[in-house]
This record gives C-alpha cells, structure tokens and sequence, in this order.
C-alpha cells in the first residue's frame, strides 16, 4: 500500500513537471502566431494539472502522516507549486488570445528575440525528415531543436514522443536558439 | 511582493528589453531552483533569489512604463496583456524562490522527490570535473560539439565561485563542476565522458 502510493507520487511528479514546463513553451507559442487553437490546448492542459496537481497533494498528506518528520514532504509540496504556478501563468499568458484581444507587436519582438524561439515549419514532400521517427532525427542532439507540436490536418500532436513519426504536410513547432533553428530550416529545406 | 518606487540606478529601459529580460529569467530559474535542492547547493539557492528580486524590480519598471505609455481607454486595453504576461512571470519566480528558500531553511528534498526529478524528460544533470575528465580545457560548445549532444548549461561552481548561465565558450578547469539541462540520453552521455576518473 504504501509502495504502491510512493511510486505513484513519483509518476505524477514525473507528469506535472513534464506537463507545466510543455505548457509554458506551448503558451509562447500561441503568442507568438496568436494561435486560439494552441490557447485553447494550454486551457485544456492546465485544468488537467489543476486536478493532477489537487490528487498529488492529498497523496502527499497522506504519505507524510507515516512520518515522524512532515518536513521532509515539504519539498514535494513545493514541487508541486512550482508545476502549478507554470502552469497557471501559461494560462494567464493565453488569456488574452482566449478574449479575442490580439497580443501586443511588443510581446511577439520579446519572443523572437529572447535565448530560445520557436519556428513554424511545413514539412513537404521531398524533405528529408519525411517518415523518419523523432528518435531517428535526434534533433535535440543533432541540431539542438525540440519539437513541441505537431499540426497534421486539423489536428493537434503536442510533446510528441519518440515514435511519433513526420509525414509530409506535417507542420512543426520546433523550439530552438536562432541560429540552430536557422540550421533546421535548411535541414528541411524549408521556407 | 514589494513596489520599489525608486530609481534603482539604472538606463531607462525600454518595455520590449524588460520583457526580454524577464522572459529570459522565467526560463532559467525554475532549471536554477531544482538545481539547488537535487544538488542541495545553497550558493545556487542564493542566485535564485536574486533572480526573483531582480524580477520583482523589472516588474516594477514594467508597471511605470505601461501606465505612462496609456493616454486613452483604446491604448490601456492594449497593453493589458502585456502586464498580465509579466505578473505571470513574476509568479513563475515566486514558485522558484520558494523553493529555493525550503533549502535555505534546512530542508531537504526527500528521496523520492529526488529519485522522480531524475526520470522526467528533461533532467537536470550535475557533472564534477576529476582531475582525468576529458573535458578539462574544453569549452562547453566543443563538447557539445565533439560528443554531438545538446545542453543547457545552467551553472558552473569554480572554487567556491557559482556562476550561473555560463558562457559557450568557458573553458573548463579540474575540479569544476557543471550543471546542465539536457535529454536523458544526453545526460548518460555527458555522465559517461565527463564524469570519469577519480
């Protein structure tokens, strides 16, 4: 019982840290192309961590009623702030795009001009990443980007994993510095 | 939250260069602040809340700018969202900061916090620098280079010294240590080189 609670307190630390950090991306993202859609899966998202990050606590509350030192779950619980409060500025970041108000030129210069960016890209029928698997590119290691979504049609591949594999026609939104963002664009031999 | 009114000494700063700024900080502090409790580092814990102070004044001047920057209904409905961006950043470094502040106070993480922070799919890495690491006298952009992995470096501690964000072309000294962020894999890769020797 007790095992079984820990090693479920480590899976939803796993998730809400990996969860909030995708969200704050994805949050600058939607600012940059004033993208409703992508506001509205950061919406999505941070209700789920609310009620993931509710769960965590009640788990961790019980786990430390077992110890003679509260204190050492004290950290858990700051843990988990931290991936709520990500996440609840990344909603409040998109609320504007969410009201229908246009986000400010000065915002969209901030994005582009700050360490990490993001690139919109077309993947299209010759490229050379066409039904290769993200594990096969490496990107990360190769050209240091991340994809952190994928429109294909009209739907959403958000933090796809390492099988997700790159059809033609996909649209990437890969997260980068400038000038590897730049080498990727070449990679792709995109516009 | 304090509201500093006073001339912190600095250029008048633009709002687009204080928003980069604090976007810049947002990204790194909360990588600074687990960085401080997995590796139990009060030094980092300390940077962390300088960053956060420092936010709090950007946050500030931020506030200054924009109210002055309104002249009608039209204009302050505008740069709404620009303020609502930066308080939400400044929350970003509170959550940071307090957890910062945990370690300051003598507490620990407990293991099972440590041991979840190591299998999430970014994990923040610390590699110490033996006097056999091949990485001596490298710079980090060679290295990331020469093994073909990518990292963030968060911080370099050098004799006592914690410099944060290093550059890409700091060299490397014997008994440097270095915390980066990176992909699982790059970190087994980095561990793997680096860490050698005794």
């Amino acid at each position: 019982m007790f095992k079984e609670r820990i090693s479920k307190v480590m899976n939803m630390i796993i998730e809400l840290k990996n969860i909030s950090e995708f969200m704050v991306d994805l949050a600058y993202t939607a600012l940059l192309y004033n993208s409703v859609e992508l506001s509205e899966e950061v919406e999505r998202l941070e209700e789920y961590v609310d009620d993931l990050h509710i769960n965590y606590e009640l788990n961790i509350l019980s786990l430390a009623q077992f110890e003679e030192d509260a204190g050492k779950y004290l950290g858990a619980l700051r843990v988990g702030l931290v991936a709520e409060s990500l996440a609840d500025a990344a909603l409040s970041m998109v609320k504007p795009i969410l009201n229908g108000v246009e986000p400010h030129e000065v915002l969209r210069i901030a994005i582009n001009e700050s360490e990490e960016t993001i690139l919109k890209l077309k993947v299209d029928e010759e490229s050379e990443i066409r039904d290769k698997s993200l594990e096969e590119l490496r990107l990360q290691e190769t050209v240091g980007v991340r994809i952190v979504a994928i429109r294909r049609n009209s739907k959403w591949i958000l933090n796809p994993s390492s099988d997700t594999r790159i059809q033609a026609d996909d649209v990437l939104f890969a997260i980068g510095s400038l000038k590897d963002l730049e080498e990727f664009r070449k990679m792709l031999g995109s516009k | 939250m304090k509201y500093r009114l006073e001339d912190t000494g600095e250029e008048p700063k633009s709002v687009r260069d204080i928003l980069i700024e604090m976007k810049n900080i947002s990204e790194k502090i909360v990588d600074l602040a687990f960085s401080s409790v997995m590796f139990d580092s009060e030094d980092i814990a300390r940077e962390v809340l300088k960053l956060e102070d420092r936010v709090d004044d950007l946050l500030t001047m931020l506030r200054v700018k924009v109210l002055m920057a309104a002249e009608t209904a039209e204009d302050a409905r505008k740069l709404l969202p620009i303020l609502s961006i930066a308080v939400s950043i400044d929350e970003i470094t509170n959550a940071a900061g307090d957890l910062a502040k945990m370690l300051l106070k003598g507490f620990k993480l407990h293991p099972l916090v440590l041991e979840a922070l190591k299998m999430v799919d970014e994990v923040i890495v610390r590699i110490d620098l033996k006097h056999s690491s091949p990485f001596i006298g490298k710079t980090l952009s060679q290295i990331s280079h020469e093994l073909n992995v990518d990292f963030t470096p968060l911080v370099l501690c050098r004799g006592g010294k914690t410099i944060v964000s290093p550059d890409e072309n700091t060299k490397l000294r014997q008994n440097d240590y270095l915390i980066v962020k990176t992909t699982t894999l790059g970190a087994e890769t980095l561990s793997k080189v680096g860490g050698v020797g005794v």
